[in-house]
């Protein structure tokens, strides 16, 4: 038996907690109950049914999307719209092992990814969904890029004082990263030029190696814009 | 207590006629009151022996009877009398025609509309007592006495105070009581009207699904469930419990008080709820609810529900087990409602290829990956590398 027998599958673990639902009477528990099934209800069939596991739990439900950390990821933003209805929803999503128990009253799943997932749910309460720095990391390898829309949130101690770092989602965060990525190119080009220009006109004794392509470049380049220059002027002035 | 104290023939002004029962406290009898001609139930409790314990044990003893002795409720069992004789206490009570819970238990689960009738009247019979500052907190089928047409009484009221100092001298032995303690009185931890309402709400349980609830060999095991254990919902054995009997149950067993039911009588309207439900959903069974003693005639149904439950009870078992060894966070019952057949196949006996896709550990990508699919990156990349090459030329031509 190989090595990778014998370790337990992993997969992203939607976790949808209704906030204070303990503290509600217990008819709002069943309306809520039954709007959470509705929003599952009308979330659900965009991830195939072959990459899911849904559970469900006292005023908790939960996905565990097998492979497709991406999809995960959407679930939880169309659930987290859904609650702009009131639902009063806070999301966690890790992304661990998980393990199938059964008896006979059902079978059930458990693991890290269920419980870090849960405890992340709980500290979700003012941002709404809340990522593990493993989902993070099974984001960024299941689609590199995808990631950039998750931000820190911090650090989080549990009642064991198990530590959790934390990400929240920031659909901005991929528009501020490109702004960045050119003011970084910008700075770079003008850093290199600037360089460039000073050393030729501070250094005219340098070594000139890339001369002769140069020159043969620029003067094949020149040609081949002036030939295209003439041309468009001689076609214009025809016309 | 002695054998000729067992045979006794007065005690105080009432007249011993016959034993009714014994329990661990003491023994109960029919007796007949001379001075009101009429007959009672006197139940005795025996008191310790040691000087300064007995006062201690009886004086609890006189003011938790004055404290019952004013309760007046249908639901309550009505205490005429008190007093003490020989080292023996006694309470003289009104004499119930009917049977205990435990008994009528014990021929098989009752059908869901007998279980919610049954804890509403127990739960309106403890908000009252709760109402007037007696906490009865020994809640159990034994404690709970079903009477003809459908009406039930609570028994022993505050005698469970008098009880907890024999707790210690339990450890090792059969257990009774204890499973239907709440976390709290394990624990040791103070005590209010909410620890009524998680022993009923163990008791609603057990009705509902004819299995025990929190058991084990020792004290120690039933303390360490009764603390830990989360119970599976009621609908998971018995499938005619409704959604919101489900919910009811769940808030009367939250291990926090702060999360259970504030009162008795919170538990009452949502168990209304569930009659009201369980009235229109099956109309045709109308009757059924009012009348407890007509159930319990019921033996063919019930015993073909028992066949059923006692199957599920050792799922029950099963599930108990796994819950106590992990957090039950840890863990969350796979959606009914929901298909997961698919997925569920593909964790439990995945294909070669598959079980290596779904078991690698996350890792950042490498660079040319990422340089693939991040297509800011890749510019800013490319942009960089153009911006050397330029400069590079610029600078060594």
């Amino acid at each position: 038996m190989s090595e990778v027998q014998d370790l337990p599958p992993l997969s992203s673990v939607v976790l949808l907690r209704l906030r204070d639902y303990a503290r509600r009477p217990v008819a709002e528990q069943a309306r809520l109950s039954a709007q959470l099934e509705t929003a599952l209800a009308v979330l659900l069939p965009d991830i195939a049914a072959r990459e899911r596991l849904v559970l469900e739990g006292s005023g908790v439900a939960a996905v565990a999307v097998l492979g497709k950390a991406t999809a995960a990821l959407d679930f939880a933003e169309r659930a987290l719209r859904a609650n702009e209805a009131g639902l009063g929803l806070s999301i966690g999503i890790d992304h661990g092992p998980v393990e199938v128990t059964g008896d006979a009253s059902g079978n059930a799943l458990a693991g890290d990814g269920v419980a870090t997932a849960a405890v992340l749910a709980t500290f979700a309460a003012e941002t709404g969904l809340l990522v593990s720095k493993n989902f993070y990391t099974a984001l960024a390898q299941s689609s590199p890029g995808a990631e950039s829309v998750l931000v820190p949130a911090g650090g989080f101690s549990d009642a064991g004082l198990r530590t959790y770092q934390a990400f929240r989602v920031d659909r901005e965060a991929p528009r501020r990263r490109r702004r960045r990525f050119i003011i970084a190119a910008a700075a770079v080009i003008f850093a290199l030029s600037a360089a460039a220009v000073a050393l030729r006109v501070g250094a005219p004794d340098r070594p000139r190696p890339l001369a002769p392509y140069v020159d043969r470049a620029v003067s094949y380049f020149g040609s081949y814009v002036f030939d295209r220059l003439m041309r468009f002027v001689l076609d214009h002035q025809q016309e | 207590m002695t054998t000729s104290k067992s045979k006794r023939k007065q005690l105080g002004r009432y007249r011993i006629d016959a034993e009714l029962g014994r329990g661990a406290m003491g023994v109960v009898y029919k007796a007949h009151d001379p001075m009101l001609d009429r007959t009672v139930a006197l139940k005795t409790i025996a008191l310790d022996d040691a000087a300064q314990d007995r006062e201690e044990y009886q004086a609890r003893f006189f003011q938790e009877a004055k404290a019952v002795a004013r309760l007046n409720h249908p639901a309550v069992i009505t205490i005429y009398d008190f007093g003490e004789e020989d080292a023996l206490a006694y309470m003289a009570m009104e004499l119930l025609g009917g049977s205990e819970l435990n008994a009528r238990l014990a021929q098989g689960p009752l059908s869901v509309r007998e279980a919610v009738a049954i804890a509403e009247q127990v739960a309106e019979g403890l908000d009252f007592a709760h109402d007037s500052g007696v906490i009865h907190r020994d809640i159990k089928p034994g404690n709970i006495m079903l009477l003809p047409r459908g009406r039930v009484k609570i028994m022993d009221f505050g005698i469970a105070r008098l009880k907890l100092s024999d707790l210690a001298t339990q450890v090792g032995t059969r257990l009774g009581t204890p499973r239907y303690m709440s976390p709290e009185q394990v624990g040791g931890g103070a005590l209010d009207q909410r620890t009524d309402i998680f022993s009923l709400g163990i008791v609603l349980y057990e009705m509902l699904t004819g299995a025990k609830l929190f058991h084990g060999d020792d004290l120690t095991q039933v303390m360490h469930s009764v603390a830990n254990l989360e119970p599976p919902p009621p609908s998971r054995i018995n499938p005619e419990v409704p959604p919101l009997l489900d919910l009811v149950v769940k808030r009367a067993l939250e291990k926090k008080p702060a999360a259970r039911y504030a009162n008795a009588w919170e538990m009452v309207d949502d168990l209304r709820h569930c009659l009201q439900e369980l009235a229109s959903s099956q109309p045709a069974q109308q009757h059924g609810a009012d009348s407890v003693a007509s159930a319990n005639a019921q033996d063919d149904d019930v015993g073909d529900k028992t066949v059923v439950l006692n199957a599920s009870m050792d799922g029950t078992l099963t599930l108990r087990r796994l819950n106590a060894q992990a957090d039950p966070q840890n863990r969350l019952a796979l959606s009914r409602r929901f298909d997961s057949a698919e997925g569920l196949v593909r964790v439990q006996a995945p294909l070669t290829r598959d079980r290596q896709w779904l078991a690698r550990v996350p890792r950042p990508p490498g660079m040319l990956r990422r340089l693939r699919h991040d297509h800011d990156l890749a510019w800013l990349t490319l942009t960089i590398g153009l911006a050397m090459l330029i400069a590079g030329a610029l600078a060594l031509s």
